[in-house]
């Protein structure tokens, strides 16, 4: 397969383009819009090409383990015992995307059981570690949105 | 339907329809207006009996293109209802075609407000200059929240209690969650978030659910207006100051910022709200309870694109903006623990 130029360079080659040749000829103000919204989806889109599997797999690792430490203390956890179970059991390392995705989606389910069972604990010390597995899942989507300023509404 | 496809020819007839001198009827102008996210909306200026007048028409967009799905017999009643009131400043709903027989789609016709859009007017200030318009929000939110809500619309459903009611705004960020076709552990925090850290509570009232200096219109002379009523409900107060925060973010300037001591006294003074009840700390609170109603919507909108049952680069676009989102409350969560003392 062609590996070079990479995806992402690709969408960015086609981003450029879009925005110095074919917003500068459009007059119609909806469409101008349109074409905007459609340049910073397609931006997105570049970041998540060159990142999103390397990350799922980080912040998966980072879930289980902090699931892990939370299931020590809190051992009542139920739908936490329970999710890190069917995140071990289900889990399949793939590289394909939609498997991948699926890995990462039954370690999002880990997340938020953690997060309640951490907010029900009460526990300063609970909030704050299921606080920097979320800080770590924000800053993956800040890398890939940025300050999101609403198109259009002026 | 109407057998005319052009939308200017479709509304010449539509007004016509409504005009004692139908032959003089013409639409001189119509611009389809940018930025309406969940209803189209067309400025429309017809020539009647040689004077023209301005019009809103809010329609449903073609289905699959809506970042939220509303309803516009709610919306008719609910503008009817609050015109007819007197109480707040809004401009006059004129027509209703409930079917879009006429207007294409279903549609409400509205008088032009002759103001520009806070959002539109702050742009061009100098940011020391936005001060002045901070009470000048406080009291069109006020207006609202004042608003008696034994005169409410009547199509409004009204929850039997405030803790029922939060009780039920903070389930619908887990059921929401559960309900979409993706995992997002940000929604479960706000929500195990808000059960942890309730505000004192303040009567039920009028809220607008969509307050943003997008649909606050300076009236000149006269008071302010306020537009786009379709998420109005009865709830708390507090959630339109939430709202109104969130929206600041992605489409600022943010007004109550620009003189937070300002517009919180002139609020608390207008609603006989203590400062306990509202404050900055609070407003973020609301910010995250209140981002339901159109972070739901956007989300089921991005669940019908993943199941290929919608397409649009607006729905594709809330892609983005649910980051953009997100950011909005773990900042909001943040500031909240920060000004409590901490997380709990």
């Amino acid at each position: 397969m062609i590996s070079r130029p990479t995806t992402a360079q690709l969408i960015d080659a086609i981003c450029t383009a879009l925005s110095n040749t074919v917003a500068p000829a459009i007059t119609d103000a909806t469409v101008q819009v349109q074409l905007s919204m459609a340049i910073s989806v397609l931006q997105t889109t570049a970041v998540r090409s060159a990142n999103e599997l390397a990350w799922m797999q980080e912040e998966r690792d980072a879930i289980e383990e902090g699931a892990r430490h939370l299931l020590q203390a809190l051992p009542d956890a139920t739908a936490l015992s329970e999710a890190l179970t069917a995140y071990v059991d289900g889990k399949t390392n793939s590289l394909y995307l939609d498997e991948a995705q699926a890995d990462y989606a039954r370690a999002s389910e880990v997340l938020s059981c953690a997060v309640e069972a951490a907010y029900e604990s009460g526990d300063a010390d609970h909030i704050a570690a299921v606080g920097r597995l979320m800080d770590q899942r924000h800053a993956n989507q800040q890398t890939v949105t940025g300050q999101f300023t609403a198109l259009g509404r002026d | 339907m109407s057998s005319a496809a052009d939308p200017k020819v479709r509304f010449e007839e539509f007004f016509r329809r409504r005009s004692t001198d139908p032959d003089s009827v013409r639409v001189v102008d119509s611009q389809l207006i940018t930025g309406g996210y969940s209803r189209q909306m067309t400025k429309v200026w017809v020539e009647e009996s040689g004077t023209t007048r301005g019009y809103i028409i809010r329609q449903d967009p073609p289905p699959g293109q809506a970042v939220i799905d509303t309803d516009r017999a709610t919306e008719w009643e609910v503008l009817s209802t609050l015109h007819q009131s007197g109480k707040i400043p809004m401009p006059a709903p004129l027509w209703f075609d409930p079917t879009g027989e006429e207007l294409g789609s279903p549609g409400i016709v509205i008088e032009m407000f002759d103001g520009e859009a806070y959002i539109t007017a702050t742009r061009k200030l100098d940011p020391s200059e936005q001060a002045k318009f901070a009470p000048r929000l406080a009291e069109a939110g006020a207006a609202i929240a004042t608003f008696p809500v034994e005169e409410a619309p009547a199509c409004l459903e009204r929850p039997a209690s405030w803790d029922e009611y939060i009780d039920a705004r903070i389930q619908l960020w887990v059921d929401a969650e559960k309900r979409h076709v993706d995992r997002d552990p940000f929604m479960r925090m706000i929500a195990s978030y808000l059960t942890s850290n309730r505000p004192p509570p303040v009567p039920l009232g009028l809220v607008h659910g969509d307050f943003q200096i997008g649909n606050v219109l300076a009236g000149g002379s006269g008071p302010d207006v306020l537009v786009d009523w379709e998420l109005t409900h009865i709830g708390d107060p507090r959630e339109d100051l939430g709202w109104c925060m969130l929206a600041s973010v992605t489409v600022p300037p943010d007004l109550i910022g620009a003189d937070e001591e300002a517009f919180y006294n002139r609020y608390r003074e207008l609603t006989g709200l203590s400062e306990e009840q509202v404050n900055p700390a609070t407003t973020d609170y609301f910010l995250l309870l209140s981002a339901a109603t159109v972070f739901v919507g956007v989300l089921e909108q991005l669940a019908s694109l993943a199941n290929g049952q919608a397409t649009g680069v607006t729905v594709a676009y809330m892609s983005p903006a649910v980051a953009g989102m997100h950011d909005v409350f773990m900042r909001a969560m943040k500031r909240h623990a920060a000004a409590a003392g901490g997380a709990k």
